[in-house]
């Protein structure tokens, strides 16, 4: 059970929400981490941002071994809201969400340069590797170095 | 109508840090943007991946030279979650007393720069005088003025005698009356009304759609602070306000500043009373099993929000340690304020937003010339 009465309507509303698109959730005090199918995802964040205003904090990116994790960390009313999902390594593509959030558009560059994720309807200018790296260089992909 | 290049950076006087700034200038007004990062890159957040969970803070210090609090307190933060280690309740208003000494000398370091790019230099001298009170706390406290090695997970790794907490009170009590009188100063006299009203607005509805944090969101009028917001630490227990104005003009920025200062030696105050009476000497709970898991930390840092992702697995290497230092959040504002703007006044608006270079290029990763001649060779 993700309410308490602690602000109860509001996770009664965002849990019923959640529960629509995700059925693996965990509760940790002021935390709420969710695990969805990358289809799903950009729906999802863009119904947060419209009915909650929800603050984009950040994307975390992983490397699990066969599959890259990413995490979309938002800001729901004080709720921390931890969005996990995973892709494929071989063809990481997903959704790009820099068209609900702005300030997605940096660390969504910076995945495709660590990582070599691409965000569909996104082009990339290289901003955080210097030049001297080659371009199939992503130093935080296991594996690849 | 002329219209030429400037270009600010990567090495320039007036910056602190390196970073180079490409505006296009038509008849002294600036109507083109744009800035290269890099210049400043260590490779962190790989090294990070290199280092047990205890070394790690010693490298998390080392990120930013003036919040480098914020950093190992976020990122003790993360690791406790994960593992669900409790902190003490002294060892938690001793991690309070030294953010917000922290928050005081970053913030006075800004508004130096400002008041200095603005070309205010008695104004300037003055705050850096005045902003040695931090400093010389820290020197008591930690016994060092830049890299305090307060945090260790689970707790903090000394205790504040009392002798030096007294003195520090007493010190902050003078900088009160300066930063009071500074404050009377900057609202009312011209010439500074000439230099900031008006100038690099960001409104609420920008602020909003870039998702600006700390200082520079709370200055367009949006009342987010992670002390309040998301309650860490002792400040839930710890009275203060949070200061909003509504103007989002580079005045509104730096008054702020100046009025989060009083704030800061008012939790202070209350934190350091909590210390005198408190009988419990724990500071830290060393027993706890590294399991797989992953938690996060959010702190409220001088420049607004820093958050860190940790991912552990059975050993004590964590799996992947990510950050977003709040210039990273904020920086990409200036693009859309300083269009518009005379050129005169580009360097004091940039240093309104607090940038700081060396928390925004931590994650990016330098090739040794000797890896690169072995790569070339294979």
């Amino acid at each position: 059970m993700i309410c308490g009465d602690y602000m109860g309507k509001f996770f009664a509303e965002l849990q019923r929400d959640i529960e629509e698109v995700s059925k693996v959730y965990e509760r940790k005090d002021r935390e709420i981490w969710i695990e969805i199918n990358k289809d799903d995802l950009k729906d999802f964040l863009r119904n947060l941002k419209n009915k909650y205003d929800a603050h984009f904090i950040t994307i975390s990116a992983t490397d699990v071994g066969g599959k890259i994790q990413l995490i979309y960390h938002l800001d729901v009313n004080g709720l921390l809201l931890n969005v996990k999902t995973k892709i494929g390594k071989l063809l990481a593509i997903i959704d790009s969400v820099s068209d609900i959030f702005r300030s997605a558009e940096w660390i969504e560059s910076e995945i495709n340069e660590m990582f070599d994720v691409k965000f569909k309807g996104k082009t990339y200018s290289r901003r955080f590797l210097s030049e001297n790296f080659s371009e199939g260089f992503h130093p935080l992909r296991r594996g690849k170095l | 109508m002329t219209r030429e290049k400037v270009v600010i950076g990567p090495i320039y006087p007036a910056l602190e840090e390196p970073i180079q700034f490409n505006l296009m200038v038509e008849n002294e007004k600036i109507i083109n943007v744009n800035f290269e990062i890099g210049f400043h890159h260590r490779g962190v957040e790989k090294l990070a991946l290199k280092r047990n969970i205890w070394e790690n803070i010693l490298l998390m210090e080392r990120i930013c030279g003036i919040c480098s609090h914020a950093h190992t307190l976020c990122y003790c933060q993360a690791i406790e979650k994960a593992l669900n280690i409790q902190v003490p309740p002294k060892a938690k208003h001793i991690r309070v007393i030294i953010s917000e000494l922290e928050r005081i000398h970053s913030h006075m370091l800004i508004l130096g720069a400002i008041m200095h790019s603005l070309n205010f230099h008695s104004l300037f001298n003055d705050i850096m005088i005045n902003r040695e009170v931090a400093m010389e706390a820290f020197d008591l406290l930690c016994g060092n003025r830049v890299h305090y090695g307060i945090n260790t997970i689970g707790g903090v790794r000394r205790d504040f005698p009392e002798k030096p907490l007294k003195r520090i009170l007493e010190n902050l009590e003078e900088l009160e009356t300066f930063i009071k009188a500074t404050i009377d100063n900057v609202e009312n006299r011209r010439e500074f009304q000439d230099k900031m009203e008006n100038v690099g607005v960001i409104t609420k509805s920008l602020a909003k759609k870039l998702d600006v944090i700390g200082p520079v969101a709370r200055a367009s009028g949006i009342p987010f602070d992670i002390r309040k917001h998301h309650p860490y630490e002792s400040y839930e227990n710890i009275g203060f306000e949070i200061i909003t104005k509504s103007e989002g003009d580079v005045k509104a920025r730096t008054l702020i500043r100046f009025e989060e200062i009083l704030q800061s030696i008012r939790i202070i105050d209350q934190a350091v009373d909590y210390l005198l009476n408190e009988k419990d000497s724990l500071l830290c709970s060393e027993s706890f099993e590294i399991v797989s898991s992953e938690g996060v930390g959010r702190v409220e840092a001088p420049r607004g929000e820093l958050f860190y992702y940790v991912s552990l697995n059975d050993f004590s290497i964590p799996e992947r340690v990510k950050m977003r230092t709040p210039t990273f959040a904020n920086i990409p504002v200036l693009s859309e304020i300083l269009i518009g703007e005379k050129i005169e006044l580009a360097l004091g608006i940039i240093n309104s937003i607090d940038p700081c270079i060396a928390c925004l290029d931590r994650s990016l990763i330098i090739e040794s010339r000797r890896e690169k001649n072995a790569k070339s060779n294979q």
